[in-house]
């Protein structure tokens, strides 16, 4: 890239200025000439505010100076606006031409001093078509830092001291850093370390591991087994199951061929419980009969009495023989007060006599009277009484009857038990038996275990197969983290390769520079013989060998140390790829007058292939110098103030 | 004993051989006879129970045998005669004299029903003694009936009479 003009417009001393670097022949040489105080070393604060935003060369005096051009702040009085505009255009490989502008608006609001209110930046690219892309903002920067990064640009743009100081003041760890710019090996340096960052994160979520898959993991194998546990013991219960059954058939062959002698004795157990029973009931029956046998026992032979009792009694009534109840009080009351209750007249002896007889004939008579009723009465239920004989006997002979059928048909039942058992080995029937009972019960206790296991199977899948999902969402954030591990590993080779990617390119970088910056010096070198190589060491310290082999950098001359430091300078370039134009305020002021002849000659073979921008000091551009540069310089320019010394402006020389 | 008319009983009376009789029932080795006379448990016949029922056997074969000698101190007293018991004895003695007015005569009544019953216990005995053990019952049981059909013959009998 090389400068093809520079614009400034209300920038600092600049109060409208445009300054062309046009090529001559094959010169790309440009020379500036100037005062003290002219802004000189304000081109390069210009370039570099234009491009990067900063001025890094503005003299102790201008740092407290707003970067608007004073005059236009006079101008503007109290209100009002103005803009610092600062143009680079620039041409890449001879087509695509380029457009860097930042534009800075001052504001007055009735105060003093003005307001910066807006700074723009923004490129304009250009190919040969005549398309244009104007870049603001991020993608502007961008494309500065595509061109020439920042971190560099003190390689490009740079005061002539840096030359002779740079081996005064530059620590090989500093020519190291800058290498690693120049070479862009920083590059990787930067996605190394990005790396890392990320190998870091990575190793975080890695270290935090996934504790709960060993825990799905255990609870599903723990499941696992208590289903196996209980298949197998379904198994076993199965077999037991089959021996049980087994067993229980042969002891069924067995009792085939025997009575059933345990139901038998259970029969005939409960027979005899049946006849104790019936027994009692035929002896109550037997006793109810008894006892009417003999309550009728008592009536039914005096029934010819009752009735002949009843039929004189029925008599008497007919006959009226059955005397009245009579009411002897009246003849108490006589016998009481021994007067006659009808004459009134005292009883005597006689009388009294004859009163109480009757009152006992009259008793008497009543009292048989009463007998009779009573026992009338009495017979006429007696006598229906007997009447119930029949009845009553025939119903409890029926009762008694029947309870005897049934003892009748016991005892046959229990004889016949007796006969089947007859000759039977009972005890061993019935051993046969209990085992046979034993083992049904064994069976059936192992086939409710069997049924009890098959649901806790049925529980125990149901929650494996959920144990299962959770173990698998677990292998899953599992084979997430190995995958993580293997991005970290893969971070760590990547690192690795990139390290040692960057030690080769370091290393083939700093031959590459060694091998240019010797070419370069040695090409520039007028003093041929004296050095014999350049050389570059592992840390960027530059040595210097003379024909007998030693460094003699410390013995330089201060043009052979800035002729030095501008070959490793331009060997930089030339390595980086960023193949920009050089421009170097005060190229040769500190050299002497001998070194600055050898020096001038050295920056006008440089410019052969090379845009070479130089601003000397009016004495520094001394007549041997000018002898030297002006026949090869493209331009020569001086820049003075007006008359008014209010605007910087150029002359041509 | 007094047995004057001015006497009036307060109990009935057996034979005095009766007593050794009756007791050979109460502990009978036959459980008919036991079951159906003893005054022992579980059946504890009560002594007016025994009296009326031998009573009635005197009745059912027509004979009244007078006693000899009277137990001393009686069978069972009066009063625990109920009315319809009563009525039985009176039945009897009114059956035997033909009439109504034995009753005014309370002594003579009882000598009737005592007299039967007598001849009752004494039929009894000899019924025990020459049935086959366990038939007493039945004998029992068929003389009823036999009394019974009879009974109800003659009754059937007066009334297509009548």
């Amino acid at each position: 890239m090389r400068i093809s003009k520079i614009a400034l417009e209300n920038y600092r001393q600049f109060r409208k200025l445009a300054i062309d670097f046009p090529q001559h022949m094959s010169s790309d040489l440009h020379l500036f000439v100037a005062h003290n105080g002219t802004a000189k070393t304000n081109i390069i604060n210009a370039i570099n505010w234009c491009l990067y935003g900063d001025e890094p060369y503005l003299s102790g005096e201008s740092q407290q100076l707003p970067i608007l051009n004073q005059q236009v702040m006079r101008e503007i009085g109290d209100t009002g606006q103005a803009d610092v505009i600062v143009e680079v255009y620039a041409v890449v490989d001879k087509d695509e031409q380029i457009m860097f502008e930042r534009k800075c608006t001052y504001v007055w609001n009735n105060k003093s001093a003005p307001m910066r209110h807006e700074i723009t930046f923004r490129v304009l690219v250009s190919d040969t078509k005549g398309n244009t892309q104007v870049l603001v903002d991020d993608e502007a920067s961008n494309y500065v830092a595509r061109s020439i990064p920042l971190g560099i640009r003190e390689f490009f743009f740079f005061d002539g001291a840096r030359l002779d100081n740079y081996f005064k003041h530059t620590t090989a760890e500093n020519i190291n850093s800058a290498v690693l710019k120049m070479s862009q090996i920083d590059l990787l340096n930067k996605v190394s370390d990005r790396l890392t960052e990320v190998r870091r994160e990575i190793e975080k979520e890695v270290s935090k591991g996934n504790p709960t898959i060993e825990k799905a993991r255990k609870e599903y194998e723990d499941v696992q087994n208590k289903l196996e546990e209980l298949e197998n013991r379904v198994v076993k219960e199965k077999e037991q199951v089959e021996i049980a059954e087994n067993k229980i058939g042969t002891y069924e062959d067995e009792l085939k061929s025997c009575p059933n002698a345990e139901e038998l004795e259970d029969n005939r157990k409960a027979l005899k419980s049946r006849r104790v029973t019936n027994q009692e009931q035929y002896d109550k029956l037997m006793s109810r009969k008894c006892e009417s046998l003999f309550e009728y026992g008592r009536i039914i032979p005096l029934v010819p009495a009752l009735l002949k009792t009843d039929e004189i009694i029925r008599a008497k009534h007919v006959a009226g023989e059955i005397p009245p109840v009579a009411d002897v009080s009246l003849l108490d009351n006589i016998l009481a007060t021994n007067k006659c209750e009808i004459c009134k007249r005292s009883l005597d002896s006689n009388s009294r006599e004859e009163i109480t007889k009757l009152r006992q004939l009259i008793l008497m008579s009543s009292t048989i009277g009463k007998e009779l009723m009573q026992i009338e009465g009495i017979v006429t239920i007696t006598l229906d009484r007997v009447n119930r004989f029949s009845r009553d006997i025939e119903d409890i002979s029926g009762l008694i009857s029947n309870v005897e059928k049934e003892l009748t048909q016991i005892q046959t039942n229990i004889d016949s038990i007796d006969s089947q058992l007859e000759g039977q080995n009972i005890e061993r029937i019935k051993n046969i038996a209990e085992e046979r009972r034993k083992f049904e019960k064994i069976r059936d206790e192992k086939n409710r275990l069997i049924g009890r296991f098959n649901k806790e199977i049925e529980d125990k899948q149901d929650e494996l197969k959920d144990k299962e999902k959770a173990w698998d969402r677990e292998t899953k954030k599992e084979q997430a983290l190995k995958s993580l591990v293997n991005e970290r590993d893969a971070c760590f080779r990547i690192a690795n390769v990139l390290n040692k990617c960057r030690d080769t390119i370091l290393i083939d970088t700093r031959d590459k520079i060694r091998i240019k910056t010797k070419e370069i010096f040695f090409s520039l070198l007028w003093k041929k013989h004296t050095f014999t190589d350049v050389l570059i060491e592992d840390d960027y310290r530059i040595r210097v060998l003379n024909d007998l082999g030693y460094d003699c950098l410390g013995s330089l001359s201060s043009g052979e140390r800035e002729l030095l430091a501008l070959s490793f300078t331009l060997a930089l370039h030339d390595v980086s790829g960023f193949d920009s134009s050089i421009l170097i305020d005060n190229p040769v002021i500190w050299l002497d007058p001998e070194h600055k002849h050898n020096f001038s000659n050295a920056l006008a073979k440089v410019s052969k292939n090379k845009q070479v921008i130089l601003l000397f000091h009016t004495d520094e551009y001394t007549p041997a110098i000018s002898a030297i540069l002006d026949s090869e310089a493209a331009t020569r320019r001086r820049i003075k103030l007006t008359a008014q010394e209010k605007e910087v402006v150029l002359e041509v020389l | 004993m007094p047995n004057g008319p001015d006497h009036i009983p307060d109990r009935i009376h057996i034979d005095e051989e009766d007593r050794a009789i009756i007791k050979t029932m109460d502990d009978h080795p036959e459980a008919d006879v036991r079951q159906l006379l003893s005054t022992n448990a579980p059946v504890n016949r009560s002594r007016k129970e025994q009296f009326l029922y031998f009573m009635a056997i005197g009745v059912a074969h027509n004979t009244k045998l007078p006693i000899k000698k009277r137990e001393s101190g009686g069978f069972f007293l009066l009063k625990d005669l109920k009315p319809e018991d009563n009525t039985l004895i009176d039945a009897v003695a009114i059956w035997h004299e033909g009439k109504a007015d034995v009753l005014s005569d309370r002594s003579k009544v009882l000598e009737i029903a005592e007299g039967y019953a007598h001849a009752g216990v004494r039929f009894v005995a000899d019924s025990i003694e020459s049935q086959q053990p366990g038939s007493f019952l039945k004998k029992i049981e068929q003389n009823l009936w036999s009394i019974y059909t009879k009974l109800n013959q003659e009754s059937n009998a007066n009334k297509s009479e009548k």
